[in-house]
């Protein structure tokens, strides 16, 4: 079990507003299985993981995919809370286990009624996003650059580089 | 090398002054964050950044292009290109780290330089068009973090399948994201 304030998003705040922060945020415990949010559902909180094995899966063209195992102190969602939009993925628990999870009306409503502490978080949930999106273009650029040989053959080789092409250029 | 020129720009492009980037915040305060920056011209051809150099600014075009880069093999691949009115560089304004793209311009080109302690200084003073930019910037990461999202699931499903046929149907599901 981590403590919510250890997590990413608070790192560098100053104690006040840290706990103005902290406060607004509901905490719920899950159970071995349980779906947190669905892949396609409309996004509309953030969740801070304090206690549990969770996974990210995708549906792919042959099956669910696994994306990733979540530890404690992950942030999912921030995208929820700034930029609105469908879940990319579903989120599964493997264990029992606690998050934290601040919704965007509640949000809004801290914009209001605490603008100084908003702020703050909100630089704050940009710094996870540019870390996220750093992490994911590694990991994309890695994907691109595994040696497809012996994977691939004859003609889907010589397809590769176009596809790797695309991936990256806008 | 780019010189810098304190005299500013003779005019700021309309995009900027009430385009997407300051949303909400009033205009004469948008205008006061613009002129308040610092201006630069570079002739064309020149590097403005390279990839792995460390990044402390967000640029503003005020006029001209810029090409943007990457070279993951022997290729280079053009992420993206800016034009009068755009930003690129971004990510540095919220966290440093090493840049991820060469920027060179294609014609003479123009800038505003917003730096990472400049933005803090807005932030830190609740200035509104401060902080209307911070909400521009984190939907634009935010939007760039799902498209590179996106591109993972479908590369990794590409090479899950690994025919021919399959491929070119992956790399037409690229194109559309």
């Amino acid at each position: 079990m981590i403590e919510l304030r250890d997590c990413t998003l608070f790192r560098g705040l100053d104690e006040r507003t840290a706990a103005a922060i902290a406060q607004v945020f509901v905490r719920a415990r899950f159970e071995p299985g349980e779906v947190l949010f669905h892949e396609g559902s409309d996004g509309n909180a953030l969740v801070v993981v304090l206690e549990g094995l969770l996974e990210l899966t995708q549906r792919g063209s042959s099956g669910e995919i696994h994306l990733a195992d979540v530890q404690p102190g992950r942030v999912l969602g921030l995208t929820s809370l700034v930029d609105p939009g469908p879940r990319t993925a579903s989120l599964r628990a493997l264990d029992e286990g606690e998050v934290a999870v601040l919704d965007r009306a509640t949000f809004h409503t801290l914009w209001k009624a605490q603008g100084d502490a908003a702020a703050k978080l909100h630089l704050q949930l940009a710094r996870v996003a540019v870390e996220d999106l750093r992490s994911a273009d590694r990991k994309l650029a890695e994907l691109l650059e595994e040696p497809v040989q012996p994977r691939l053959s004859g003609e889907a080789a010589e397809i590769w580089p176009s596809l790797a092409h695309r991936a990256l250029s806008s | 090398m780019s010189s810098t020129d304190n005299s500013g720009p003779s005019s700021l492009p309309e995009a900027l002054l009430t385009g997407p980037l300051m949303d909400g915040a009033p205009l004469a305060h948008r205008r006061g964050l613009l002129q308040a920056l610092p201006y630069k011209e570079a002739p064309a051809g020149t590097t403005l950044f390279r990839q792995g150099d460390s990044g402390d600014a967000m640029w503003i075009l005020v006029s001209g292009s810029v090409s943007l880069t990457t070279c993951p093999g022997e290729q280079p691949i053009e992420l993206d290109r800016a034009h009068a009115g755009d930003i690129f560089g971004e990510l540095a304004v919220i966290s440093p780290a090493a840049r991820t793209a060469r920027a060179v311009t294609l014609e003479d080109s123009s800038f505003l330089l917003l730096e990472r302690r400049a933005f803090q200084r807005l932030l830190e003073a609740r200035s509104p068009a401060g902080e209307a930019l911070l909400r521009y910037l984190t939907q634009r990461i935010c939007r760039r973090l799902r498209r590179s999202d996106a591109r993972i699931a479908l590369v990794s499903d590409a090479l899950a399948g690994a025919d021919a046929a399959w491929l070119r149907q992956r790399a037409r599901s690229l194109e559309g994201l």
